[in-house]
């Protein structure tokens, strides 16, 4: 269980997140939607403390994970595995060595420093990649993939940090829709195979309804829609987007052609297109 | 509305006044600066003039010299003579009659660049990252690297190898510390910036794994700056070469001391020989470095 209590963050004047509570049962895939600039990643990364909340609590498991400082921080940022939207690998690095940093917190300096990794290690490194198909790749640089190959190679860097979650911040929005969905038909897998959580913040409403099981939604750093993906009727979502025409460009961007067409954004009464 | 624009005009006219004033008045100060530094350095036209037609005295030596006090002078630069043995005066093997001693010691000298450049960029190096202000390091610690790395690149490498040679006694060792301690202040500056210039996503990338400060440095920075490290450290011994042939004029080593011995003499055909070797040297050393450099710049950016 990942519960936020009244999470705020200020830059300056600016209130990004305000006061976000949630409670997040484990093995749950959800999906953090609204405009940019509603406070999706400040939230996130708040959760891993890439950024440090300004007040509010977060608790994974009834530990108080907020006030964690060094290796203890370090640890948890290990188990709350974050995908970022510019895949953030190191270009000059072979997959294989990128995949590896994910153990970086479990390896020791002596061995980190020299780039020294056990057998045990590069086994795990090459079976995270072959579940992304990536791992005909492992020894080409980060720099020569393209974006869907790099952001598979970061998945595969996540899985290696055997997590008990997965932080996804907009992990496909600078992705072809191919792209889009080859990842996240790979962290649908992860959450459904593996049963970790997955948070994943999305700007597109379709994508998020295809694959999150409960969605989220902010605007203006605030939580203003909480439940599962049939309760967004077309209220709500004008709510989230704004009344304008601003709304629909967030809602059609990179939309991926569906599998199914059962359970297309038209069985709620609002496809893409039709929403404003 | 015409009142409205007349007001605008008004308003604009005054602060066109105000920023003409602004600049007037700094072009003045600047003046005045320039007149000092004249004044201070005795910088004048007249000292210039008078000093110009003398250049070529220097250069009369060196083409046509006495072979003795009181004999006709001798062209230097003459085919007759220039390919004659060592006794015959002003050929190449006369002039560089000590060759094997210069070539040892431009060896040396090189050298001397050599270990300096890797001292330095070893300690810049290591001190490059608490110097950067993207890393998080506390500001303690990161303001006095900063301020050590000040301290080593402003005092002048020829005054710390004086200084030096006091515990380490005449020779190469004063020089090479001297010019080390002077490139760690330098390129740990300039490695620094470049740390400050790196993309922060695969430094945030390894945070986010819950990798310490070292593995951030050595799996977030290193492979993104080490191209450029490298290179700046290659313009350095360009750089260091040239300073480790000043060394031997305070006893610290190197060509130098072959170079002050030879022009206190005044002997006119060694400095020339001396200087001949160093340019050539340099100049060799400089075109090599700045292929190996081109061949970095050209790794970095494939």
């Amino acid at each position: 269980m990942l519960e936020l209590q009244q999470l705020v963050r200020r830059f300056g004047h600016r209130v990004a997140v305000d006061g976000a509570t949630l409670a997040i049962p484990a093995g749950q895939m959800v999906g953090v939607i609204g405009r940019s600039g509603a406070g999706k990643s400040t939230l996130l990364r708040m959760i891993n403390r890439l950024i440090a909340p300004t007040s509010g609590r977060v608790l994974f498991e009834g530990r108080d994970v907020t006030a964690l400082r060094g290796r203890d921080l370090r640890g948890w940022r290990a188990s709350a595995a974050m995908v970022f939207q510019q895949f953030n690998l190191t270009p000059r690095l072979d997959v294989l060595t990128n995949v590896l940093c994910g153990r970086l917190n479990t390896v020791p300096a002596w061995r980190a420093l020299p780039k020294i990794f056990t057998p045990r290690e590069r086994t795990l490194a090459v079976r995270a990649l072959d579940r992304l198909g990536m791992a005909d790749f492992a020894f080409s640089r980060a720099d020569a993939l393209s974006g869907g190959q790099q952001q598979r190679v970061a998945i595969a860097r996540a899985m290696m940090q055997e997590p008990r979650l997965i932080l996804a911040d907009e992990p496909i929005a600078s992705l072809d829709p191919m792209n889009a969905k080859l990842v996240m038909d790979a962290l649908r897998d992860i959450n459904a195979r593996d049963g970790l959580t997955v948070l994943c913040n999305l700007h597109t409403l379709d994508i998020a309804r295809e694959y999150c099981h409960r969605i989220v939604a902010m605007a203006n750093g605030r939580v203003v829609f909480d439940g599962p993906p049939a309760a967004l009727t077309a209220s709500a979502v004008r709510e989230i987007y704004g009344n304008n025409t601003n709304g629909e460009q967030h809602v059609s961007q990179t939309r991926i052609r569906r599998a199914h067409s059962g359970a297309g954004a038209g069985a709620y009464g609002l496809g893409a297109s039709t929403v404003l | 509305m015409s009142a409205s624009l007349d007001l605008f005009e008004t308003r604009y006219a005054a602060l066109r006044r105000k920023r003409r004033t602004t600049t007037l008045l700094g072009a003045a100060i600047f003046v005045l600066l320039v007149l000092c530094a004249i004044f201070d350095t005795e910088f004048y036209p007249s000292k210039l003039l008078a000093g110009i037609p003398k250049i070529g005295e220097y250069f009369d030596k060196l083409f046509s010299v006495a072979p003795a006090r009181g004999q006709p002078r001798v062209a230097v630069l003459a085919w007759d003579h220039l390919f004659g043995g060592i006794d015959e005066a002003q050929s190449v093997a006369y002039w560089f009659y000590r060759f094997g001693t210069y070539a040892s010691l431009l060896w040396q000298t090189i050298q001397m660049a050599f270990v300096s450049t890797i001292m330095g960029a070893t300690i810049g190096f290591a001190l490059s990252f608490p110097a950067a202000r993207n890393l998080g390091t506390p500001k303690l610690v990161r303001l006095a690297t900063r301020r050590a790395l000040e301290v080593a690149r402003s005092v002048p490498q020829v005054v710390l190898a004086f200084i030096l040679i006091w515990p380490f006694s005449i020779g190469p060792l004063a020089g090479i510390l001297a010019i080390g301690i002077h490139t760690a202040g330098a390129l740990g500056k300039l490695f620094s910036e470049i740390n400050e210039n790196a993309d922060m996503r695969p430094a945030d990338g390894i945070a986010a794994v819950g990798g310490g400060w070292l593995a951030v440095v050595r799996y977030g920075f290193v492979p993104q700056v080490l191209p450029n490290f490298v290179s700046y450290a290659l313009l350095r011994f360009e750089i260091n070469v040239r300073s480790s042939t000043i060394m031997g004029f305070v006893g610290a080593g190197g060509i130098g001391q072959e170079f002050r011995r030879v022009i206190s003499f005044n002997i006119y055909e060694e400095v020339s020989a001396i200087a001949i070797l160093i340019v050539v040297i340099v100049s060799v050393l400089d075109l090599t470095s700045e292929r190996v450099r081109a061949r970095f710049m050209a790794a970095r950016t494939a």
